[in-house]
Order: structure tokens, then C-alpha cells, then sequence
């Protein structure tokens, strides 16, 4: 009759059945380590520059300007950084289901405390020059590989939102410098302005309304703060 | 080690001789657990695979991933964690049971799920109760209900061997109990 605990040793005797090694296991353990940093650290990455994007992008602004600034925002929303953060802390979690301390506690755990600390860390690195620094080098050459991340004014524009800053300011409208090129803002009594503020030159601004004819009739306005960008 | 001093040493002190190579260490180990294994892996897929050759392969996998074993934790728990990977493999390879991917009552909080006294009352006489109805709850309920009645594991010890918090046993637990009392009336209607 077979018997299962002599086969199992017989193996072991025969050399058959190796045990893996300590050195063996260090490196398994290692490699799996150093990938959940990578993931963490990619995550991080992603999060400070979804802040980062709609900061200098002004889109943080397009809520105050009513249901049509709710839409735009959606519609300039980095999803793509947003939707990658996602994955990663998905598998960033799954990972870390294999430590006791994580896998006895409901995952909403693990999924708020990745968020929170990914959250954390990337609004402090968003205060950093980091992706300042990454931006002004995709734009002058160095790093063309992550141009699709950092320049989109052609996006931007697409929604019916312009950022730039004001060159020429007169009384019923001005020239805008966008990174897509120069666009005339024309003001109306209409157009919505920030309270107790007027517009001049060297202001760093967000426009939102309908462009005709090149010339863009301003249904909204907001200065961006100095130190964006 | 005399193989005759086996069996008053501890699990992890048995680890420990077969990590320094006494193979009869090994054998003793299997000797301690074999039988539980193949009752588990039985009960858990109910007949549907040859529990003693996954029983073996659990044993063949944990010599392979001895030096993986953290003595300061339990070598028994680590042992029905190997065979919990099997078992789940072998439905999966049979695609007889469905396995979710992801289970929502491990995602939030559950109030009930701690064990009681009572709870040891109640695991001797559900353990009768339960053994004919196994086949009528689903895997993610089914495990729990062995390790716990059958096997006497403590919530904590399954929830280690499932890998799920520990609040979570004590939801599939509930859970199980009156899926099984519903099929207990079932079966009573079904048969005067």
C-alpha cells in the first residue's frame, strides 16, 4: 500500500526534494521588497503630479464658476495620472496582504492608509520644486520622454479653458500668452471676476469661455497665485 | 535526535533538527500532521480530489519552503496555509466551484466575530450537525466551518491560514451556521 510519508522521505533521501535555500529566500524576499517600493514610490510619484497638474493648470479654480466650471473640471481632471495612482495602490495593497498585521484588518484599512499616506506624501512633494524642475525640462528638451505627462495646453483649450499669462490689458479685454499661443480675451459685463481684483499685465490667469474667430469671450476669470508653475 | 524523542519536542524544535538536515525529524513532523492534513483537505473539498496526494504535495512544498517558516509563529498554521494554497488550487484546476477573486466582507469592519465559551459548547454538537451538509456551502464558507469545528482552530489561526481578517471568520462563521440550519430544515421537510 503506498505509503505518503515514506514516498515524501524516499524523495528527500534519493535528493529529489532540495529545501530552497536561506540566500535563496533573502533574495526572493529582497526582490519583493524593492518591488513594493518601486510601486510605492511610482504611486507617490503620480499622486503629487495629479496635485501638481491641476494646480498649475488652474482646473482646482474651475469649480467656483457654477455647473459649467463642475463639468470643466471634469473634463481637465488628470485621470490618466489619476486612474495609474489607482493600479498601483491596488497592487500596492495586495502586496501588502501578505504581512499579519495588514491581512487581519478589513482591506478599507490597507486602501485608506495607502491613500491617505500616498496623499500626504505627495501634497509635501507637490511643495517641492520637483515637477517645476521636470516641467521646465520637458519643455526645453531634456526629458521629451515625459512631454505627454507635463505639456497639454492644446487639452486645455480644447475644453474651453485657456491659462496664460496677461500681456496687454485694457478695459474690455486683453492678449493672453498661452503655451499654445497668444489668444485675445474679451471681457463682457457678464464675465465673472475675482472679487476685489483687477486684471494687469504679468498676471498668471485662467479663462474660461467660447472662442470664435480667435477671439475668446470670457465667461469666467481667475488669477492664479504667483508661485504656480 | 533519536527518532524515539520525536514525539515530546515541540513542532518548531523539529524545524529546527530537519533544517540542520535530520530527515527523521522530517518524518515525524508527517507523522504528527498527515492525517490531519488529508481530514482537512477531505472535508474542505468534500471527496472531490484525492486528499492524499495533495496531502502529500502540501508536505512535498513545505520541505521545499522549510527555511521560509518563521519559528516564533506556529508551524501547524503555517502547514494548513500550504494546504489552504493547495486545496484552492485544486478547485481552481477543476473549475467545479467558483473562487472570487476579491471578497467585499473582507473589505470593512464587521461588529459581530469574536469567539465566546459558548462557542466550544456549540463546536461539539454542530460538528455532527454540519458534516453531512458541507457540500451545500460555498468554499469561502466551507473552510472556516472545518478549520473551526473540525480542526479546532481559533478565529485567529484561521484567519492566518485564510489570509482574511480575523472579524471576517467570525461574519463566514455566522454566516455558515444559518445556511446550514436552513438546509437542516430543508432536509427535514424534504424527508418526515
Amino acid at each position: 500500500m503506498h505509503d505518503p510519508i515514506q514516498h515524501v522521505l524516499g524523495r528527500i533521501e534519493r535528493g529529489e526534494l532540495r529545501m530552497r535555500s536561506k540566500i535563496s529566500i533573502l533574495v526572493a524576499t529582497a526582490a519583493l521588497a524593492a518591488a513594493s517600493a518601486t510601486v510605492f514610490v511610482l504611486a507617490i510619484y503620480l499622486v503629487s503630479f495629479g496635485i501638481f497638474s491641476l494646480r498649475t493648470s488652474g482646473a482646482l479654480l474651475l469649480p467656483s464658476f457654477g455647473l459649467r466650471g463642475v463639468r470643466m473640471f471634469f473634463a481637465a481632471f488628470p485621470w490618466a495620472p489619476a486612474g495609474g495612482a489607482l493600479v498601483l495602490m491596488i497592487i500596492l495593497v495586495r502586496l501588502a496582504r501578505l504581512l499579519p498585521f495588514v491581512y487581519r484588518r478589513p482591506i478599507g484599512y490597507a486602501a485608506l492608509g495607502a491613500l491617505a499616506l500616498s496623499g500626504a506624501i505627495g501634497l509635501a512633494l507637490d511643495q517641492t520644486a520637483l515637477h517645476g524642475a521636470i516641467n521646465d525640462r520637458t519643455t526645453t528638451g531634456g526629458l521629451r520622454v515625459l512631454d505627454v505627462f507635463y505639456a497639454k495646453p492644446d487639452g486645455m483649450q480644447s475644453a474651453g479653458t485657456y491659462v496664460g499669462i496677461v500681456t496687454t490689458a485694457s478695459s474690455d479685454a486683453f492678449l493672453l500668452q498661452t503655451d499654445a499661443g497668444e489668444v485675445v480675451v474679451q471681457l463682457t459685463p457678464e464675465t465673472r471676476y475675482p472679487q476685489g481684483r483687477t486684471i494687469g499685465n504679468g498676471d498668471r490667469v485662467l479663462v474660461i469661455g467660447d472662442r470664435q474667430d480667435g477671439i475668446v469671450t470670457a465667461y469666467g476669470i481667475r488669477v492664479i497665485a504667483a508661485e504656480s508653475k | 535526535m533519536p527518532a524515539g524523542e520525536h514525539a515530546t519536542v515541540t513542532d518548531e524544535s523539529l524545524v529546527a533538527c530537519v533544517r540542520s538536515g535530520d530527515t527523521v525529524a522530517y518524518g515525524s513532523l508527517m507523522e504528527r500532521y498527515m492525517a490531519r492534513m488529508q481530514r482537512y483537505i477531505r472535508k474542505f473539498l468534500f471527496g472531490h480530489e484525492d486528499a492524499e496526494d495533495i496531502a502529500q504535495e502540501v508536505f512535498t512544498k513545505a520541505y521545499v519552503h522549510l527555511n521560509q517558516f518563521d519559528a516564533s509563529r506556529s508551524f501547524s498554521t503555517w502547514l494548513y496555509r500550504i494546504a489552504h494554497n493547495e486545496c484552492i488550487n485544486a478547485i481552481k484546476r477543476k473549475q467545479r466551484e467558483p473562487i472570487p477573486f476579491f471578497d467585499p466582507d473582507t473589505l470593512f469592519p464587521h461588529p459581530v466575530a469574536r469567539e465566546t465559551p459558548r462557542d466550544h459548547v456549540e463546536r461539539v454538537e454542530l460538528r455532527m450537525l454540519v458534516e453531512t451538509s458541507l457540500e451545500q456551502l460555498a468554499p469561502k464558507y466551507r473552510e472556516p466551518v472545518v478549520l473551526y469545528y473540525f480542526e479546532e482552530r481559533s478565529y485567529r489561526e484561521i484567519a492566518d491560514i485564510m489570509r482574511i481578517p480575523v472579524a471576517t471568520v467570525g461574519v463566514r462563521l455566522a454566516r455558515a451556521r444559518t445556511l446550514l440550519a436552513a438546509a437542516h430544515v430543508r432536509d427535514a421537510a424534504g424527508h418526515p
